[in-house]
């Protein structure tokens, strides 16, 4: 008898095959007054902004002003879902970490894991086990 | 229990002046001397208290022994307000209010003949100017500022001219340099003439060219006048024969010279050569040439907010602000931060100001159907400052190029 495989078409799922990164859009907002912006401000005008930007040409970048209101980053991603982060009063530094951490997130809710069995969506590829099938052995 | 308390307070109080000692400072005495704020007050608030302030006040200078204007001392602030409660009746008073009168330095005003002005005259502005408000100011700001980078050349080779000693054959230059300047009545040809530097490099003298008349180029002459106002004469020189006299000379900032030629400079541009810029040529022993380059990089106008620094640097990335050739080829060695910024890719936009509710609407194609309702209701239509987003423009640009 010969073992035949699981017949299925691949679902298609980010990251295999292929990874498109979740977030299409990130604001950059900042206010030319406020003390707060200070590192913003400089982040946009150092050449650390032509770098991040390079390194993610699939992401549209908008930066403009919010006048008296605290500098923020805001993520728009594809499940239709918005994080906004809060930089006041970062370094340029510390924003770039935050960009980075917009940009690679899913757009997800946040969940909390503890005490949650991982699930896996993946079946198995050696098929189910089974007694009468494979690696008999003859005592 | 009040009974006790006021017992015991009695017992302390005998207590106390039982164990206090005989003997009592000065300082102390006049202490115990000096009557209790209560007491002045009530000796000032009681009955006819308006005479008795009259009478206080008038005491008060001649306990001084008449002489108006001297410091009191403590001992006699002390003694003053004992006084000063000895004689609290009204009779005293009026006795010292008619002393007060009859002293011979005190001439009572019944007009105000005398006095410069009666009241506030006004703001200084209002006020006609006096002859001592006039003077020359040195330096005059022009409306519109310098920022050609040939025209500080111009300027800087003009200043040289006329501040550096001559040594040669031309009598017209022969005076000393405080008088020379280079206007009409001076038959000064610039062209003959060489600036020499010392071994150090340091700007040194003028000297005839050996071969008068080489010096005049062809090619396109910048224009240098001496003045702003145009009362002087223009000579022309070729900017690339002023780098070639001025390359590699430097300011010696140990010599007066060099403030004279700074300051003719800057009376000659209308541009005050900011700290900042001499402080980077004295600590970085910067050549001429790199002088007018800061120059040239200071007189531009900042930018004030983040947008306008963002457009601008990506104009100059692109190469739209660039300056013209001969700009970075004066600098001897190119430094890291003249070397055009890292572009922003297409995926930037750069907005000038806040985007709005009604620019999320036009940018999805709502806004013209939002629009057209409001006018059916008659209704007014706010939000017509376009958002222009500047990376459009850049966008533009490089498509441009491309093709």
């Amino acid at each position: 008898m010969v073992v035949q495989g699981v017949k299925t078409v691949s679902t298609a799922r980010n990251g295999i095959g292929a990874f498109i990164l979740q977030c299409k859009r990130l604001d950059f907002h900042y206010c030319d007054w406020a003390g707060s912006s200070r590192g913003l401000k400089s982040f946009l005008t150092s050449p650390l902004l032509a770098e991040f930007t390079a390194k993610y040409p699939g992401i549209e970048f908008r930066v403009s002003p919010r006048p008296n209101r605290h500098p923020i980053l805001k993520a728009y991603f594809i499940n239709g879902r918005e994080k906004a982060v809060c930089v006041r009063n970062l370094e340029k530094e510390q924003i770039v970490k935050k960009a980075e951490f917009l940009v690679a997130n899913s757009g997800k809710k946040n969940e909390l894991i503890r005490g949650k069995n991982v699930v896996s969506v993946n079946e198995n590829v050696r098929g189910i086990w089974s007694p009468m099938h494979g690696g008999i052995k003859n005592v | 229990m009040a009974t006790s308390q006021r017992a015991s307070r009695s017992l302390c109080d005998t207590f106390s002046r039982a164990v206090a000692p005989r003997y009592v400072c000065r300082t102390c005495r006049s202490h115990i001397v000096q009557p209790n704020v209560k007491q002045i007050r009530q000796a000032t608030y009681s009955t006819g208290a308006r005479e008795n302030r009259t009478s206080l006040r008038p005491k008060a200078w001649i306990q001084r022994g008449g002489q108006p204007g001297t410091a009191a001392t403590y001992a006699t602030t002390a003694s003053r307000s004992q006084k000063s409660l000895a004689e609290s009746e009204p009779s005293a008073a009026t006795d010292g209010y008619e002393e007060a009168h009859t002293w011979d330095g005190y001439e009572e005003a019944h007009t105000w003949d005398g006095l410069e002005h009666v009241g506030h005259q006004g703001h200084w502005r209002d006020l006609p100017p006096r002859p001592q408000d006039d003077y020359e100011p040195w330096l005059v700001a022009p409306a519109a500022p310098v920022v050609d980078r040939n025209e500080f050349l111009g300027y800087l080779y003009v200043a040289l001219v006329e501040k550096l000693p001559y040594k040669g054959q031309n009598p017209a230059l022969q005076q000393t340099t405080t008088d020379r300047t280079l206007d009409e009545s001076l038959p000064i040809d610039v062209s003959s003439l060489q600036i020499k530097l010392s071994d150090s490099g340091t700007f040194s003298h003028l000297e005839d060219k050996t071969g008068a008349g080489q010096g005049k180029s062809d090619t396109t002459a910048a224009e240098a006048s001496t003045s702003s106002e145009g009362s002087s004469r223009p000579f022309e020189i070729s900017v690339a024969a002023m780098e070639e006299q001025l390359s590699g000379a430097r300011f010696d900032f140990s010599s007066p010279l060099s403030f004279q030629i700074l300051k003719r400079f800057s009376q000659l541009s209308g541009f005050r050569v900011p700290d900042p810029v001499l402080n980077a040529v004295l600590r970085g022993n910067k050549t001429a040439l790199e002088f007018v380059e800061l120059l040239t990089q200071s007189s531009k106008p900042k930018p004030k907010s983040v947008a306008e620094a963002l457009i601008m640097k990506q104009k100059q990335a692109f190469g739209v602000d660039a300056q013209p050739s001969s700009t970075s080829a004066a600098v001897e060695a190119p430094n890291k931060k003249n070397t055009p910024p890292k572009p922003l890719g297409p995926n930037v936009m750069v907005l000038s100001r806040r985007e709005t509710p009604v620019d999320k609407e036009k940018e999805v194609g709502r806004w013209k159907v939002i629009e057209r309702e409001l006018k059916a209701r008659g209704l007014p239509v706010l939000g017509h400052k376009v958002l222009a987003p500047q990376g459009e423009a850049w966008n533009e640009t490089l498509k441009e190029r491309r093709l």
